[in-house]
């Protein structure tokens, strides 16, 4: 093994690293909460008596859970080039990023939804709660404490599957990263500082995820 | 057979059980009473070793009951545990749960661990269920099938823990009858039990725990006529 | 106008098909050789009496589902070319997904492993049975069958994972679509086929998880 190992090229070059990550989180964030509408509506329509609501809801999660998201990417973007729309590398990574997260996410609070025992709605609107007091008291605030860790998974999930949107040339860490090994051609240094950045974006997130779920549900997770 | 010696047990910074003694000797049967809580399981499962004590000696057959060394194994071996929820193992038939043992870890042919098995499920009246599998059994049914699982081991001492606690009242019958014939045949056993019924019928002596410590001990009849003890007094009062 | 666009033929679709047992056999591998370091890695995390063992693994762990596959796809394969080590691109582009595999599939083995009910280890202690025997005889037929869903679901999982060999240039299914694409006019066309491709794989799969995991929850 004659390979001298190169540390200073991804270490000098830490700035560009950072304005890559933060690209990234920015990215994955608006996606994320995007998603979480797109997901809102997904699950309700999930869960609707519309016959056609409910497929048409099936169709989009089942697509999107069974598809690689590269190609999910690819689809998107040259579908768009196709149709004459030429919108910003980065702009499409968000609206493929979101689509994706917006079916997992569907299917995790259609779940959490569900598992909310039907018995207690009923036990509140026979308490006399309105539609809506029984809405938020009964069903949207156990929902919540139940999807939060699944959710969360899901965002850093996202968050992690974002690299790959650095093949359509979007400008995020990995992309950055990209660019500097056309350069110096320092590969595995490279990549093996931008994983550890992404190693602690996600051990972060997930720390913070954790905290903000005991402080709002009060509820000991461990690790999310 | 069966000696403690000034046992303790904490589970943490708990005090379960201050300072057990207690013998028992061959063919005796003993019934341990007391309220939840009060230890008389805890010092069954450490008599097998299933919980470590802190203080203090346990002694079957001579040998020390360690529940972190290998040689706890071989002891498992000659003492016989059934449980308050069976735990039967729920991917063998009846037969198979009984005969297991005897294959893997008394490396019996399995033509002979065949035989045995289907001697003792016969003993326990289950001939008839030799292939079916737990979930198609009652709850008295499979608790008969653990104690027939246990037996077939040939152990010198039979610990029961509750055994009929989980069952509904119609099905406790059919399991006491086989503890009862048991006993009768000779075995040495360790009973904790809520059935008092059984306990007068069929323990020659008595033990009552009472927060961790034996409060009063004496023969069967002695125990529920006499009690000496104030809690005991209690607790017979509440149950009868 | 230079000739250099063909229209799309059924030789493209063969392509694609061929392309497709490419990536099934990427998992094949993947799968096949990341059950061991799974069964490992989760047997491990479930050991009570050695706290350092149960640390390494759950740093594995946190390692391979902390960090974006991609990222690990890069990592191996420039690491073991940096190794000396010529190994041929099949192999190179497994060892990430094999190593993937392990730690996914070892938290679905170690869950499985901790839903087995404690009574039914104390049973199995009680009658004498060593570590080994417990594993082997009395955790093992429920741990199993507890493990089922979840694995085919991830399947689903590794065979969407075996896209992004497409970034080290190996032909499989994905590279494939693009490079056809970049051939003809036809690159809707066929990054539909190759979407359509992967789900006709991968729904079956869900379905299968799905119904397993119903079926599981009848009978306990």
């Amino acid at each position: 093994m004659t390979y001298t190992f190169h540390w200073e090229v991804p270490l000098q070059n830490l700035p560009a690293f950072l304005w890559g990550a933060l690209a990234t989180l920015e990215m994955s964030g608006v996606a994320c909460l995007l998603g979480l509408l797109v997901a809102v509506c997904g699950a309700l329509a999930r869960l609707s008596k519309n016959r056609y609501l409910r497929s048409a809801a099936t169709a989009y999660v089942e697509a999107i859970r069974n598809t690689p998201f590269i190609v999910q990417l690819f689809y998107v973007y040259f579908g768009l080039v196709t149709v004459g729309i030429n919108l910003e590398a980065f702009t499409v990574a968000i609206v493929t990023l979101t689509l994706n997260c917006g079916a997992y996410c569907t299917e995790i609070i259609r779940a959490g939804i569900q598992s909310i025992h039907r018995g207690q709605a009923e036990a509140g609107r026979s308490l006399g709660m309105t539609h809506w007091q029984v809405f938020r008291h009964v069903i949207l605030m156990p929902t919540l404490r139940v999807v939060w860790p699944p959710l969360a998974s899901q965002f850093i999930a996202t968050m992690l599957g974002s690299s790959v949107v650095s093949q359509i040339s979007a400008e995020e860490l990995t992309y950055a990263g990209m660019m500097l090994e056309s350069r110096t051609f320092r590969t595995f240094e490279i990549f093996f500082a931008i994983t550890i950045l992404y190693f602690l974006m996600a051990r972060l997130f997930s720390f913070l995820f954790s905290l903000t779920g005991q402080k709002v549900f009060r509820e000991a997770w461990g690790q999310l | 057979m069966l000696k403690l010696e000034d046992v303790h047990k904490w589970f943490g910074s708990l005090h379960v059980l201050k300072g057990i003694s207690m013998t028992v000797s061959r063919g005796e049967v003993v019934v341990v009473i007391g309220r939840s809580g009060s230890g008389k399981s805890t010092i069954l499962r450490c008599i097998n070793g299933l919980e470590p004590i802190q203080q203090g000696r346990i002694m079957v057959d001579g040998e020390v009951v360690d529940a972190h060394s290998r040689h706890v194994r071989k002891i498992r071996e000659e003492v016989g545990f059934v449980f308050q929820s069976f735990n039967l193992f729920p991917y063998y038939t009846a037969l198979d749960n009984v005969s297991l043992a005897l294959k893997i870890v008394k490396k019996m042919p399995p033509a002979e661990a065949r035989s045995i098995a289907e001697e003792m499920l016969a003993r326990v009246g289950l001939s008839d269920k030799l292939d079916a599998y737990p979930d198609r059994l009652s709850g008295g049914q499979q608790q008969r099938v653990a104690i027939a699982r246990a037996l077939a081991m040939n152990p010198k001492l039979m610990l029961f823990d509750e055994v009929t606690s989980a069952l509904d009242p119609e099905l406790v019958g059919e399991v006491l009858k086989v503890m009862q014939d048991l006993a009768e045949a000779g075995m040495t056993m360790v009973v904790v039990t809520h059935e008092m019924g059984f306990a007068r019928h069929v323990a020659d002596r008595v033990l009552f725990i009472h927060e961790g410590q034996i409060a009063e001990e004496g023969p069967t009849e002695q125990i529920f006529t006499m009690p000496q003890n104030e809690n005991l007094r209690t607790f017979i009062q509440s149950i009868l | 106008m230079p000739e250099l666009f063909v229209a799309f033929s059924y030789k493209d679709i063969l392509f694609l098909l061929q392309a497709a047992l490419v990536t099934i056999a990427m998992c094949a591998m993947a799968f096949s050789c990341g059950m061991p370091v799974a069964l490992v890695i989760g047997l491990i995390r479930t050991a009570r009496r050695f706290p350092a063992l149960r640390w390494v693994g759950w740093t594995y762990v946190e390692i391979f589902r902390g960090t974006p596959l991609l990222m690990q796809i890069f990592i191996a394969f420039f690491g073991l070319s940096i190794l000396g080590l010529e190994l041929p691109r099949f192999v190179a582009v497994s060892i990430p997904l094999i190593l993937y595999t392990g730690a996914y599939m070892g938290e679905i083995v170690r869950a499985g492993v901790e839903a087995v009910p404690r009574g039914q280890w104390e049973a199995g202690s009680s009658l004498g049975m060593s570590y080994r025997q417990l594993m082997g005889y009395v955790v093992a037929p429920v741990a199993v069958r507890i493990m089922i869903p979840p694995s085919v679901g991830f399947l689903v999982q590794l065979v969407k994972g075996t896209s992004l060999a497409y970034v080290v240039g190996y032909v499989e299914l994905t590279r494939a679509g693009y490079i056809i694409s970049q051939s003809t006019y036809a690159t809707m066309l066929v990054f539909t086929l190759v979407g359509v491709i992967y789900f006709g794989i991968n729904y079956p799969l869900s379905l299968a998880s799905q119904r397993l995991e119903a079926r599981l929850k009848r009978h306990a």
